[in-house]
């Protein structure tokens, strides 16, 4: 548990340093790379907005190491889910399938999230992503997303 | 047609499971049942696309898939995933369980009576009025098991507008991102 708790912690104080490889491996190895690219700005974009926007306290609220911000949506469960769903139908879904599952319950381990907070997270990351996929894919005829390459 | 019936059925029955998991258990045991789905989902999915692909996943497919569907399982992971958002996001549990009824019974059945249907909309020649009427009628009854009727009848005549539109996207994710925009504009 101890350890478990301290790589949690690990992956918590590195998290961007995690993030920007993880990105690179995406944008290396996974199908739709501009999708993938443009889903997770958005995830990354909309989740602070939908936490102020909701406005729930985390489940540390007033202890001294909580987080300074609001705890619906986890935006790291967000951006783990843009990347597990971007990874289908690549092998790298064997890592980031498990590495969502880890961050969002590691979320939850350490005390700054819900159960219900990262799994919105996940659940909203995913949606981004799909919506996007969704709309690019329903247009993949027109000359705007043959020329940009955008399923590529 | 052929394809279309049973996957309808199935997309009731999986509605039905829903409800019933968060009408006995409550909203914690349906988010972790959706969360369970959606990467159990996600790993059989993702596997097929890798090439393994066992008999009885296959025969699921095949029986159940759309026929245009741009990667097997989509429609399920799809209303998964909606069903997931829908569970965390909305604010009022008997809404939640409102909507999931409505996305499972007026969907299923818009579709059912959409191919029976012979009256196109005259803004989407894919839908029917049958559909949208199907829609609302089962949608507003089953929504009514778990909120106000007026209620009801007013969240499924808004859906089924939205499910009688073309949106560039499947109607098991804008159906419930639709009800969540809904219920933040008009209460409940």
């Amino acid at each position: 548990m101890d350890l478990a708790v301290w790589a949690f912690s690990w992956i918590d104080e590195y998290y961007y340093f995690v993030l920007a490889l993880f990105t690179i491996i995406g944008l290396y190895g996974f199908k739709h790379k501009k999708i993938f690219i443009a889903a997770l700005l958005l995830a990354a974009l909309l989740s602070p907005i939908a936490k102020n926007f909701y406005a729930v306290d985390r489940p540390c609220a007033g202890m001294a190491e909580c987080p300074d911000s609001y705890g619906f949506p986890s935006i790291h469960s967000s951006v783990a889910g843009v990347f597990a769903v971007a990874s289908m139908g690549t092998p790298w879904l064997f890592f980031f399938l498990p590495a969502a599952l880890l961050i969002a319950g590691s979320r939850v381990l350490l005390g700054v999230h819900t159960v219900s907070q990262a799994a919105a997270g996940l659940a909203f990351g995913a949606a981004v992503y799909f919506l996007v996929w969704l709309a690019v894919n329903r247009f993949r005829h027109s000359k705007f997303v043959k020329k940009h390459g955008l399923l590529e | 047609m052929r394809v279309e019936v049973p996957r309808k059925l199935v997309h009731v029955a999986f509605g039905t499971l829903l409800i019933a998991i968060g009408a006995w258990y409550g909203e914690a045991a349906l988010v972790a049942f959706l969360a369970f789905s959606f990467f159990a989902g996600l790993a059989i999915i993702g596997l097929w696309m890798l090439g393994y692909q066992p008999e009885f996943v296959a025969l699921l497919f095949a029986a159940l898939e759309r026929r245009h569907a741009d990667f097997p399982g989509e429609g399920a992971l799809f209303f998964v995933t909606g069903a997931l958002l829908l569970a965390t996001f909305s604010t009022n549990f008997a809404f939640t369980l409102a909507v999931i009824a409505i996305l499972s019974f007026g969907d299923g059945l818009a579709t059912l009576a959409g191919i029976a249907g012979s009256h196109a909309l005259p803004y989407n020649k894919e839908k029917t009025w049958e559909g949208s009427i199907a829609f609302f009628a089962a949608g507003a009854a089953f929504a009514s098991l778990f909120i106000p009727l007026q209620a009801a009848l007013f969240y499924a005549a808004l859906l089924a507008a939205v499910e009688s539109c073309d949106f560039p996207a499947d109607d098991n994710l804008v159906i419930p991102a639709a009800a969540l925009v809904f219920q933040l504009a008009f209460g409940l």
